[in-house]
């Protein structure tokens, strides 16, 4: 387990220390794939707290769904439409979708676990 | 195997995770702010510029009214400085001209001529070819007053540009002053060249030798001379 998170803190501390500087109109499609990637992180959690966790899905998930909204962004660009607001909503409402599952898978675990107590 | 390929996924989406979120986190924390400003905020700060225009311009007036003040006064001072030495110069010549009319006390360097009657006078000759006359006064005056003697006194009377010295049967009257022999005319002035003009060789002095006057001639270190009276006149 400890592999995973030592990633985790290599990945933001690159983040951190990269110099390189995206330009002003790029920004939009950053900010899509981080949501993306929080998305199919929380997806991938409540997966595996319902027990059909894949990690082929999870992982194909994870990079198809960052670049599809960078590629939805660009061509919202393209067309002069605010095609990203529609990626920010989707993925928030998903968001919430998902932390909401994992709230009452947790719940439902600390019940249980009263319940086996009384 | 499984788990270990598992993991290694999940490192990597942390990984890729990890590294958008702290970029996009540093690119927004760069990312200059743009100052938002409603109406209100717009009008005040118009006002406030405004303000603060109108209070620079008035400063700059002010400075440049200091700066045209100070000058007058610069201008003031130097007027007044020159006047009061238009005022010490004035008095430097009234001063100078007193002493030259003879308004104030003299003193200074010069000689003193006595002339004196002889003090033998042979039997057959006339006694008037011994004693002095004006015409003696005249010429020993005149001499001191051609070698630049300043100011010049007959028995300590002192004679000025429109004094007259006249012959009245045995005494010299000076400017309605009678003068009896022996005659002590002082000059000042400078002493060395007073001396030497009268007494060049057939000079003034040979010459008053030559009409039987007894001449004294000597330096003096300090001539007085009193200040002319107006009774005097």
């Amino acid at each position: 387990m400890w592999l995973p998170v030592l990633f985790l803190v290599i990945g933001i501390t690159v983040g951190l220390l990269t110099d390189l500087r995206v330009p002003e109109e790029y920004t939009k499609y950053l900010s899509i794939a981080v949501l993306a990637a929080f998305d199919t992180l929380l997806g991938g959690v409540r997966a595996n707290l319902e027990k059909i966790f894949d990690e082929t899905v999870f992982v194909t998930g994870f990079f198809a769904n960052v670049t599809l909204a960078a590629l939805l962004a660009f061509l919202g660009v393209q067309l002069g439409v605010d095609l990203y607001l529609a990626a920010v909503f989707a993925f928030g409402v998903r968001l919430f979708q998902n932390i909401a599952t994992i709230r009452r898978h947790v719940i439902d675990q600390r019940l249980i676990t009263r319940k086996f107590e009384k | 195997m499984r788990i270990r390929g598992k993991s290694l996924l999940l490192s990597l989406v942390l990984l890729l995770t990890g590294f958008l979120v702290a970029y996009s986190y540093q690119q927004t924390k760069n990312e200059p702010q743009m100052v938002q400003l409603n109406d209100t905020q717009w009008e005040k700060e118009y006002f406030y510029q405004q303000k603060l225009l109108e209070i620079e311009q008035r400063n700059k007036q002010l400075r440049d009214e200091l700066r045209e003040k100070r000058g007058q006064i610069q201008q003031f001072e130097s007027n007044l400085a020159e006047s009061e030495q238009m005022v010490v110069d004035y008095v430097e010549k009234k001063k100078e001209l007193q002493l030259l009319a003879g308004e104030l006390p003299v003193k200074g360097p010069g000689v003193k001529v006595t002339l004196s009657d002889a003090q033998y006078v042979p039997e057959k000759d006339n006694i008037n070819n011994y004693i002095v006359h004006e015409s003696h006064i005249h010429l020993v005056i005149n001499e001191l007053l051609s070698a630049g003697a300043k100011a010049v006194s007959i028995n300590g009377q002192r004679y000025f540009r429109d004094s007259y010295i006249s012959c009245t049967g045995p005494v010299v009257t000076v400017d309605g002053i009678k003068h009896s022999a022996p005659f002590v005319i002082s000059a000042i002035g400078d002493s060395h060249v007073l001396y030497s003009s009268l007494d060049l060789t057939r000079g003034v002095i040979d010459q008053l030798e030559n009409k039987h006057v007894d001449v004294q001639l000597m330096k003096d270190g300090e001539v007085k001379m009193e200040a002319r009276l107006t009774s005097e006149r």
